[in-house]
């Protein structure tokens, strides 16, 4: 059987930088996917090439058997692919409770045909049933501007899972969080895991992504170095050493 | 008298709409001049030399600015900010030569012989609009067209497709500015190009700057004040512009976002909970 | 006389090189469109009929023009720009600026009058003229263009190589960085718009003084060209602003030469829109536009 998402040979150039080079690896379905990297690793740009932000400069996206290399963003989403941002993005002078109804893609769909349509009592209670999961129920009328970091993270991942997606990318959800909130975040994690196809997470922190994921990406300066099971990946020598290479170059 | 004031003030509220409509989605447009232009002019060709009915050469004209809109509009979008605003005024400014260069509409000299426009068709329109507008305002559309003019790329991400809504609000932009256009040309009987230059696409925008554009309140009370007080200072005639001039220049200082800024939630806590207030 | 036609372009073309040169300024640094750059070129043209009036010299005029409207640079970015510095206020800005303009065009327009105000040139200049490989040139046109260069080309070196023209580079890079460099922003800004208006002020006078005559609606018509040719140039690029105004000056002068002036207005904003959609960074920038980031 083939995987889920296979992504072949992908390539993507800014001007002189080669920020993806032949990047090629597979998730099957069911897969919760650890991406990890030293900074600049090129992690975010396949985040943003596979869900149409960036168009790739060579290579292939096949979702389900189908090429989606070429398809624009929106298209993208209706074929079930969410994302988060690592620079939080939400609405921000929208309410907390907007920014998750607006993903609702039964109606982005076909925006004028939603003037008339009934059921806004069923879609709130469908997002504040969301916004109670991740834990913002109690904010579901601030405005998303107003929320506090780790706040912010957990209402772009409602927002991203509002859509009813079957793929879903998280860049560095817990980016900024302490202890306790990514303790939290990794239980939030877990319990959508069933509700999706596939979760593909970018995270720093190692403990959080050892504890998450069943398989193991990393990426160094555009490429693809190890994939495997976390335990051993993360014992791999080449991978050590990219991002001790990377901590020697930092400090 | 009366009259007057109530067709320019309606006309000027239209407009103001016409603006604010393209900017629901996040594009400021002063390209509505021209769409203004585009109206009266196709309008009253159709009156004059076709004998077509006012409302019929309104429609017609409305639809074919919203045609020439969404036509422009699939390049033109793809700039932004202030590109997109040098974009829209050089519409204005190419439409109103183009029209100066048409001997058939008199050029430069203007075009008359249309009447028959009365305040019931402009009030009667306001109304129309308003009402949509107000529709809108309450709806997943709103909320959508909030997304977009938010942050375009995370509502395209979203499964939004945010080229379709703006060049729809493109669209609906023109007809309103083109239909306005008509009532205009057959209330004042005469047009020349430069009624309809950047200068007017420049009010236009201020009214909905300075009412405040993020709810469709904005727009009418900025247009009904900017039309209103210079003819209610008629006593200081000859100083008008440098007071009005002032006058907008106090008011962006003290209200830099409008009279009306707020944004009125597309969902809330009543609405939606009328057991748990 | 085609060659008269491309030389009287090319003094055309300096004047709106001049012009676009202060939009860009304040657009490289600001990100904002100064809608009141027009009407500052415009008074530039009464400030040197008043001051031939009384009886100055046409250097002295020029200098009075540029110091009245460096002046009122400082005015516009005082009133206008001083409290909408955020990247989301330049529509705000924008409007403000055109307000301020409607304002010094009505207050123009009291004392002047509506209609164009004929400057006093003593007649031997008006006529003088060089003989130059075998065709005659207008003394007044060459010295136009001459001083349209030469201070072109000493804001080129100033922004180059003087200290204040790092500090400009630096704001227009990054204002937040600037501060923290220590560099007084707002200084620098107010430098910016003055050199801008003193240049539009330059334009004016030196327009008047070619015509012969002040008029106040050429901030709307030349002046708003200007902004067209600024964007065909390249937002931000001072090289972009000059080679654009003096391709639109000579187009333009041939355009009246072959008989099609009217289509030249049109032509102009057209092709803006058409460098603004296939190239945004404008006709002459080497560089392509980036990408967004996410
Ligand atoms: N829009 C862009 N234009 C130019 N270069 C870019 C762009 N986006 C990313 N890059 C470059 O591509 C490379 C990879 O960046 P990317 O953001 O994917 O790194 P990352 O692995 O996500 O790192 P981090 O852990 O810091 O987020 C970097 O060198 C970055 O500077
Ligand atoms: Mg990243």
């Amino acid at each position: 059987m083939s995987a889920l998402l296979e992504i072949r040979a992908l390539h993507k150039q800014f001007r002189g930088l080669t920020a993806l080079d032949d990047v090629s690896f597979d998730v099957a379905q069911g897969e919760l996917l650890g991406l990890i990297g030293p900074n600049g690793a090129g992690k975010s740009v396949l985040i943003n090439v596979v869900s149409g932000v960036y168009a790739a400069s060579a290579g292939t996206v096949w979702l389900r058997g189908t090429d989606v290399t070429s398809l624009p963003t929106y298209q993208l989403a209706r074929r079930g692919i969410a994302r988060t941002y690592q620079n939080i993005r939400l609405f921000a002078r929208m309410s907390v409770l907007e920014n998750v109804l607006v993903a609702d893609q039964r109606y982005s769909a076909r925006p004028f045909r939603t003037l008339f349509a009934g059921g806004r009592r069923e879609d709130c209670a469908a997002a504040e049933v969301l916004l109670e999961r991740v834990g913002l129920a109690a904010k579901r009328d601030a405005l998303a501007g107003t929320l506090a970091y780790g706040e912010a993270r957990r209402l772009e991942i409602a927002r991203a899972l509002a859509g009813r997606p079957r793929l879903l990318f998280l860049d560095e959800p817990a980016a900024g969080m302490n202890e306790l909130e990514s303790e939290e975040l990794a239980a939030v994690i877990r319990s959508f895991r069933a509700e999706l196809d596939v979760i593909v997470l970018i995270e720093h922190d190692v403990a959080l992504i050892r504890e998450l994921s069943d398989r193991l990406v990393v990426m160094d300066s555009g490429k693809v170095i190890a994939v495997g099971k976390p335990a051993e990946v993360l014992a791999d020598p080449r991978v050590i050493e990219a991002y001790l290479g990377a901590e020697e170059a930092d400090g | 008298m009366i009259q007057d004031y109530v067709m320019q003030t309606g006309i000027n509220i239209l407009l103001a709409w016409s603006v604010y409509i393209i900017l629901l989605s996040g594009s400021l447009s002063f390209a509505n001049g021209g769409f203004m232009a585009i109206g009266a002019y196709v309008s009253a060709v159709l009156t004059v030399k076709f004998g077509i009915p006012l409302i019929l050469a309104a429609a017609l004209a409305g639809a074919a600015a919203f045609l020439f809109g969404i036509v422009v509009a699939y390049p033109a979008l793809r700039t932004r900010g202030l590109y997109l605003i040098l974009v829209t005024v050089g519409i204005t400014a190419s439409i109103k030569v183009m029209i100066e260069s048409i001997d058939y509409v008199g050029g430069i000299q203007g075009f008359t012989g249309m009447s028959g426009a009365s305040p019931w068709h402009v009030v009667t329109l306001v109304l129309v609009v308003g009402a949509a507008l107000w529709l809108i305002s309450h709806s997943r559309l709103q909320r959508m067209l909030d997304a977009v003019r938010e942050d375009e790329l995370v509502a395209a991400s979203l499964g939004i497709n945010v080229v379709h809504l703006k060049v729809a609000c493109f669209g609906a932009g023109a007809f309103i500015a083109a239909v306005a256009g008509s009532f205009y040309a057959h209330y004042l009987l005469f047009v020349r190009p430069e009624d309809f230059g950047i200068l007017p696409s420049v009010f236009i925008v201020l009214y909905v700057v300075l009412g405040g554009m993020n709810n469709l309140w904005g727009p009418p009370v900025g247009a009904t004040i900017m039309t209103l007080v210079p003819e209610f200072t008629r006593g200081l005639a000859q100083w008008r512009p440098t007071v009005f001039g002032i006058l907008i220049v106090l008011l962006l200082l003290v209200r830099p976002d409008g009279l009306l800024p707020f944004r009125v939630p597309t969902e809330r806590r009543l609405r939606n909970r009328p057991n748990n207030p | 006389m085609l060659t008269e036609q491309i030389v009287n372009g090319i003094v055309m073309g300096s004047l709106y090189a001049l012009i676009a040169q202060g939009y860009t300024l304040v657009f490289g640094v600001l990100d904002k469109l100064n809608f009141a750059h027009g009407e500052i070129f415009m008074f530039g043209g009464y400030v040197a009929v008043a001051s031939v009036a009384m009886g100055a010299s046409i250097p002295l005029a020029l200098l009075l023009a540029l110091l009245a409207c460096g002046a009122l640079g400082l005015a516009v970015e005082l009133v206008s720009f001083r409290k909408f510095r955020s990247h989301d206020a330049h529509i705000t800005a924008a409007l403000s600026s055109f307000a301020f303009g409607l304002v010094l065009l009505d207050l123009v327009q009291k004392a002047w009058g509506t209609e164009p105000v004929a400057i006093e040139l003593p007649h031997a200049l008006r006529i003088a003229s060089v003989e130059f490989l075998g065709v005659r040139f207008s003394v007044v046109k060459l010295a136009i263009l001459v001083v349209a260069l030469v201070l072109m080309f000493a804001l080129h070196l100033a922004i180059a190589r003087t200290r204040l023209g790092r500090s400009i580079r630096a704001v227009a890079e990054s204002a937040t960085s600037a501060a923290l460099y220590g560099i007084n922003v707002t200084r620098v800004i107010q430098i910016v718009f003055l050199l801008a208006s003193a240049m539009a002020g330059v334009a004016g006078a030196a327009l008047a003084i070619r015509t012969g005559f002040a008029a106040n609606e050429v901030g709307f018509t030349l002046g708003l060209k200007a902004l067209a040719i600024m964007a065909i140039g390249g937002m931000g690029d001072l090289r972009g602003a000059f080679l654009g105004g003096l391709l639109i000056g000579v187009f333009e002068a041939l355009a009246f030469q072959w008989g099609f002036g009217q289509i030249a207005d049109t032509g102009v904003w057209l092709f803006m829109i058409f460098v603004l959609l296939v190239r945004p960074t404008g006709l002459f920038a080497a560089r392509a536009s980036k990408e967004a980031r996410a």
